[in-house]
């Protein structure tokens, strides 16, 4: 059962095979490596290297299938399409706030995760 | 390291999805694992290692964000590079989408299995390395009874040789009375 609205940590446990230390440890990995990739696609996208920004979105994809963040990662496959194909690239500012966001609601969830662990 | 185990080297740089298949694979306990988070450590390890990995599993889109940077495609054309060690080595290539450009490249390059990082693929990964160590362990046996077959044909012959001699010799002193 999901007690959480943004994220989902059912795939998490199955991977973690009974192992909380593996869990929080998981956990933690995510709290502090997608706020960095987070900052350099910021970067990125300031300085106009879509392709980068694409090459983050492809990264950011796994992390967030981890902790069941399903749309977030619908979401970064179409930043990765955008970037990396420079396809409609006037659209991953507001794609950018969005993913920010995202993270940051799924961020207060994990955190009282790891307070539970 | 005994020869039932198997030795595997993993190539990733998302370091989430190095650790959750570094945990799932450490389940099994015939296996002796490794990881790299980017190619160049990876190439000089198995270089400098007397007893090359069995499995390479292997992030087709490693980071190159520096133009020294080894691609996943770069150290699976190294590992095939030499005929004689790539017979031996079976590179199992990870994506994080499906994409037949991908697949066909790997494959084309050498890989064994191309495996999309959705939420079946450590399963697919544990079944390709239950198949290559299947395979390895029938190799060995084979070899075995290769060995043991020339080895008894070896004493059949000298039997049979020997054999004969005593035949002749019996018949001769048996004409000389």
């Amino acid at each position: 059962m999901n007690n959480y609205q943004y994220i989902n940590l059912e795939y998490l446990n199955e991977v973690a095979l009974g192992n909380q230390a593996f869990k929080k440890e998981m956990l933690e990995t995510f709290c502090i490596k997608t706020p960095n990739s987070i900052a350099q696609m910021e970067i990125a996208l300031q300085n106009q290297d879509y392709e980068q920004v694409g090459k983050i979105a492809h990264q950011l994809k796994t992390s967030f299938a981890f902790v069941g963040m399903d749309s977030t990662v619908e979401l970064c496959k179409k930043m990765q399409d955008m970037g990396l194909k420079k396809n409609d690239v006037h659209l991953l500012p507001d794609c950018f706030i969005l993913l920010k966001n995202n993270l940051l609601l799924g961020l207060k969830e994990i955190d009282n995760e790891l307070n539970i662990l | 390291m005994s020869n039932s185990r198997t030795s595997v080297f993993i190539v990733e740089d998302d370091e989430m999805f190095l650790k959750s298949v570094q945990h799932n694979l450490a389940q099994n306990r015939s296996l002796d694992i490794s990881v790299f988070s980017d190619g160049e450590s990876a190439i000089k390890a198995f270089d400098a290692a007397p007893k090359k990995p069995h499995v390479v599993i292997l992030d087709y889109f490693l980071s190159t964000d520096n133009a020294s940077k080894k691609s996943g495609l770069d150290v699976l054309k190294h590992i095939k590079s030499n005929k004689k060690i790539a017979k031996k080595v079976e590179v199992i290539m990870l994506s994080g989408q499906e994409d037949v450009d991908v697949a066909v490249n790997s494959v084309e390059a050498g890989a064994y299995d191309y495996v999309v990082k959705n939420r079946s693929a450590f399963l697919r990964v544990q079944n390709d390395i239950k198949r290559i160590a299947a395979h390895r362990s029938k190799k060995q046996e084979n070899k075995k009874l290769r060995t043991f077959i020339i080895f008894l044909s070896i004493l059949l012959a000298v039997l049979a040789f020997v054999s004969l001699i005593f035949t002749i010799d019996n018949t001769f002193f048996g004409l000389l009375g």
